[in-house]
């Protein structure tokens, strides 16, 4: 347990390990545990994923990871999870389809793709008392054999490489990989991998091509919410055929790209709602794990005010829709929200009730700003909230106290 | 409906409404402006040189209106202009007129309905306000002694900004041009002509942003007119607004000095997809519209819009205010990282907004606690930004009473009047003839 | 508490059944109801905005049912027991003047009742 912190001046030992206090705060405050409700384990390289598909699909195309349409103008990795290898050739490396199915475990690989290093990273060096790993797919593709076939090899993969091996302390938790477009599909792989004991929710894309509270979709989310498991909703880093990232069409550069695309979830969410889903599905949690808590009262203020003149349209919602976010809603931390300022910012998580609905996320291996470092200068029950109390309570763990790195 | 209303009408007291002034009783008589102003209707066609004249305005100063200079006019101070305000035509006929012979003569072109919305409230009337139906059936917001008597004498309202919305986004660009540009001259004969006798009216240049080339004809065209004070696009666009294509019309309306303003409209159709496909029921698409402008913005931004016209600015109506904030905060975080992939930008995002930036009320935000909103407008970081807004006569007017209440002292002259003043040079006071 | 004072409006067979009257009493106005023998007197002035809410619509609304195959269905409900607000459309239990959306919310009502064929409103 860290007592660090008493000489205001002095660093952390590890960046986000300790608890650092706003300049000139006399008390240190206890050190928190941290929990890291987002981090992406990812594949060594494009076709270690082939070696968990069946044969008639294996050799199929499909798309590597990377953002092709909108190219990040810098790594969005985190540059010491890049293992022996350049930034910019792995990079490329991921968006690949050489079938080279020859991987050796000291090899070059790609950023977030090495459990033992992983670990290392987001649970001895940042403190975490446990991560939920949320594994990528491959976005939205035409053909839903491949993409069926892709999260039934991800969710395999995910527990060899990952959930099994060497995670006997239970750490690591999973996301089974589903296809909502298939709720056929979908139901299975619930139904496989539901009993893991590491597992604690379906993962489906943010990208879909209907908001995800219409009825096709109600099984998947009946499935999940009756095995106990949340259900995450992820933006892929690939391109497929998904809709244009805003309601507006295609910005042109990256940051535009990168400061809307995790808002698609307000859409999820205002759908989810109107049509009655968290009315029917009692037990449903849905953790969106993009961010986006900026923008979730503006929405949700315009939405309580347009409810009551339309109640008639939509009868099944039992409530005004800012009454169904402490039940069903959680949302990941991301370092492109809130304000600078950090009275503005305990300021503004009271308004967007940060207490009850924010979970921190480091996103690993993706770049992130020191997010936790932020929040541990809040006030104690939000910080302690944000940190790890509010995924605790979601994902049902027994945390450790903090860890800090050797 | 099965209202019969009191024998009485209602006291003079209960139709001030809620922004009551102490002489609104003074403003009760609607009068209709006199035969021979009525008859002296502007037309960009007559005026010489493109010399504007308003009738009547002879040699006297630019409040000068037909009537005003009677025995007993009232001057008084603005204290409340309405950024959002819908006249309509009585019917599609009365549009028509002023349409050219190619679209007005053919049978299949000319007939456009004026309301194709997918999307509609559950209110039973399919858009506007119940009470704002003249008696004889015509167009909501299309009479207007009724439209007068509700925003200026119930509402308090001093100077309105007319928005002209019935004609929405079209598949083929010059016909939806065509109608923008008979809307103008529709406006300029009626609501900013002989309906303006007070001179309580501006109006603005609807223009069919798909196509910027005719866009620009058309700022042209009423750039000198004096109650034209802005430029209206629909955001319906299927590229966002910082593009290049769209840097004509940009930089007419810079060049004339007259903001942009961007308001939802009723375009059906692949316009209203979101990124993940289409809502299924007004109440879930209704508060996403400020997503549009979000995009808009952050593509003005972006894309250097504000480098290239240093005077530029966009008014973004009917998407709310609390967006605003935590959008710049969003993009000033990325900048940190990104900079170097906009290296047009001089100033980090978030620091356009005061300058460039406006927003308008309607539909304020609902929050359970009016500090919510207040700081959320607050951290805007300017207060020159927020504009009230009625959206008279759409069903989810805001009075402009209650949109008081829920500011903060410090804002309300700003939001309420002075915003609105400055941006459109509104004259600091009005004259109310009353002969 | 202040007095209530108490208004003669008119003879109760000047509301039509199943309708309404506004008078010009009180600060805003009152909108008396009719159902039957039942009146019911609602201030006309909407909590929300400030509308003019009598003026709004005597409807129903739609509630859930069951239906078949245990699934629930939209049904139209309370027919004439709804005011919908003008401008906004709020829903108003004309017999409460509580909103179906927050029961906190409510148009102040006034007691209302006949003498010898005379409607009096308290305010």
């Amino acid at each position: 347990m860290s007592s660090e912190g008493t000489d205001p001046a002095r660093p952390s030992i590890i960046a986000g390990a300790g608890p650092v206090q706003p300049s000139g705060a006399a008390n240190p405050g206890p050190a928190r545990p941290l929990v890291d409700a987002c981090v992406h384990p990812c594949v060594r390289e494009p076709d270690e994923l082939r070696a968990f598909m069946p044969r008639a699909l294996s050799e199929r195309f499909f798309p590597g990871l990377g953002r092709h349409f909108y190219p990040a103008p810098v790594s969005e990795f985190r540059a010491d999870a890049l293992l022996g290898g350049a930034a910019s050739g792995l990079q490329q490396n991921l968006g690949g389809t050489k079938s080279s199915r020859e991987l050796g475990a000291n090899g070059p690989g790609a950023p977030g793709s090495d459990p033992a290093t992983l670990r290392r990273h987001v649970l001895e060096e940042a403190g975490a008392s446990h991560a939920v790993l949320v594994p990528l797919t491959r976005g939205l593709l035409p053909d839903r054999h491949v993409v069926n076939a892709i999260c039934q090899a991800t969710n395999q993969w995910l527990v060899e490489r990952w959930l099994d091996p060497d995670n006997e302390d239970g750490r690591l938790r999973g996301s089974i990989r589903v296809n909502p477009a298939d709720p056929e599909h979908a139901l299975r792989e619930i139904e496989r991998w539901s009993g893991h004991p590491a597992m604690v929710q379906v993962a489906v894309p943010l990208e879909s091509h209907a908001p995800y509270g219409q009825s096709h979709f109600q099984p998947v989310w009946e499935a999940a919410a009756a095995c106990g498991l949340k259900v995450a909703v992820v933006a892929e880093r690939a391109n497929g055929v998904e809709f244009a990232p805003t309601p507006r069409g295609f910005p042109t550069h990256h940051i535009e790209f990168v400061a809307q695309k995790p808002l698609a979830y307000l859409y999820h969410l205002a759908s989810l709602m109107a049509e009655g889903v968290f009315d029917r599905i009692r037990g449903l949690r849905v953790v969106f794990c993009d961010g986006g808590i900026d923008m979730l009262m503006p929405i949700v203020w315009r939405f309580d005010a347009g409810w009551r003149p339309s109640r008639s349209e939509v009868p099944w919602m039992g409530s005004p829709p800012s009454a169904y976010l402490a039940e069903h809603v959680r949302l990941c931390s991301s370092a492109q929200e809130g304000p600078a300022d950090p009275q503005a910012l305990a300021r503004w998580l009271e308004i967007a009730a940060g207490e009850q609905l924010l979970m921190y996320a480091s996103h690993y291996p993706f770049r992130q700003k020191r997010l936790a470092d932020r929040f541990r200068q809040l006030p104690d029950a939000v910080a302690a909230a944000v940190l790890s109390g509010n995924a605790g309570d979601t994902y049902g763990l027994e945390l450790l106290a903090a860890h800090v790195g050797e | 409906m099965s209202t019969v209303t009191g024998v009485d009408a209602e006291s003079a007291e209960q139709a001030k409404g809620v922004f009551e002034r102490p002489d609104a009783a003074a403003e009760g008589a609607f009068q209709r402006p006199d035969a021979a102003a009525a008859g002296a209707l502007w037309r960009p066609d007559a005026a010489a040189e493109g010399a504007f004249q308003r009738p009547g305005a002879a040699a006297e100063g630019a409040l000068q209106r037909p009537g005003t200079a009677a025995a007993g006019a009232v001057e008084r101070e603005v204290r409340l202009v309405d950024s959002d305000v819908h006249p309509s035509p009585r019917s599609f006929a009365e549009l028509i007129e002023y349409l050219p012979d190619r679209w007005r003569k053919d049978p299949c072109l000319s007939r456009v309905e004026f309301d194709h919305s997918v999307y509609l409230p559950a209110n039973q009337t399919g858009g506007p306000r119940a009470d704002s139906f003249p008696a004889d059936g015509s167009a909501a917001g299309s009479d207007p002694e009724m439209l007068e008597r509700q925003l200026f004498v119930e509402a308090g309202v001093d100077i309105g900004i007319l928005l002209p919305v019935a004609v929405p986004g079209m598949s083929n660009p010059e016909h939806e041009a065509a109608l923008k540009s008979a809307t103008n001259s529709w406006l300029a004969d009626t609501w900013l002509g002989s309906y303006n006798r007070e001179g309580r009216y501006r109006g603005s240049i609807s223009v069919c942003a798909g196509l910027p080339e005719l866009a620009v004809q058309e700022i042209e065209r009423w750039a000198e007119h004096p109650d034209f004070v802005q430029v209206l696009i629909d955001p319906y666009l299927v590229d966002p607004l910082g593009k290049p294509q769209y840097r004509p019309i940009f930089a007419a309306a810079e060049r004339h000095g007259l903001p942009v303003a961007v308001h939802i409209n009723r375009t059906p159709g692949p316009v209203l997809l979101s990124p993940v496909g289409y809502p299924s029921y007004f109440a879930e698409f209704h508060p996403l519209y400020a997503m549009s402008y979000v995009t808009h913005f952050v593509s003005l931004i972006v894309e250097g819009a504000f480098e290239r016209f240093e005077s530029l600015k966009v008014v973004f109506v009917e998407g709310g205010v609390a967006w605003i904030a935590p959008m710049m905060w969003r993009l000033d975080n990325l900048y940190e990282e990104l900079r170097a992939e906009v290296p047009w930008l001089r100033r980090r995002p978030s620091e356009y907004v005061a300058d460039h930036v406006r927003a308008t009320t309607q539909p304020l935000e609902e929050t359970a606690k009016h500090a919510d909103l207040c700081d959320h407008i607050a951290w805007i970081g300017s207060e020159d930004v927020v504009m009230f807004s009625s959206d008279y006569p759409h069903w989810d007017f805001d009075n402009p009473g209650e949109v008081l209440r829920r500011l903060t002292p410090e804002m309300q002259e700003h939001v309420m009047a002075r915003n609105g003043i400055e941006l459109y040079g509104l004259p600091e006071t009005i004259r109310l003839g009353d002969a | 508490m202040p007095e209530t004072v108490r208004e003669r409006l008119c003879r109760s067979e000047g509301i039509p059944d199943g309708g309404v009257r506004v008078f010009p009493v009180g600060r805003f106005g009152v909108g008396i109801f009719r159902r039957g023998e039942r009146f019911t007197a609602l201030s006309n002035r909407c909590p929300h905005a400030g509308a003019r809410v009598c003026e709004g619509w005597i409807t129903g609304t739609v509630e859930l049912a069951a239906g078949e195959q245990g699934k629930q269905t939209m049904v139209w409900a309370r027919d004439g027991e709804i005011l919908r607000c003008p401008w906004h459309g709020w829903e108003f239990e004309i017999e409460s003047g509580r909103t179906l959306t927050d029961p906190s919310r409510r148009i102040k009502r006034y007691d209302v009742h006949v003498e010898e064929g005379w409607l009096y409103v308290e305010l």
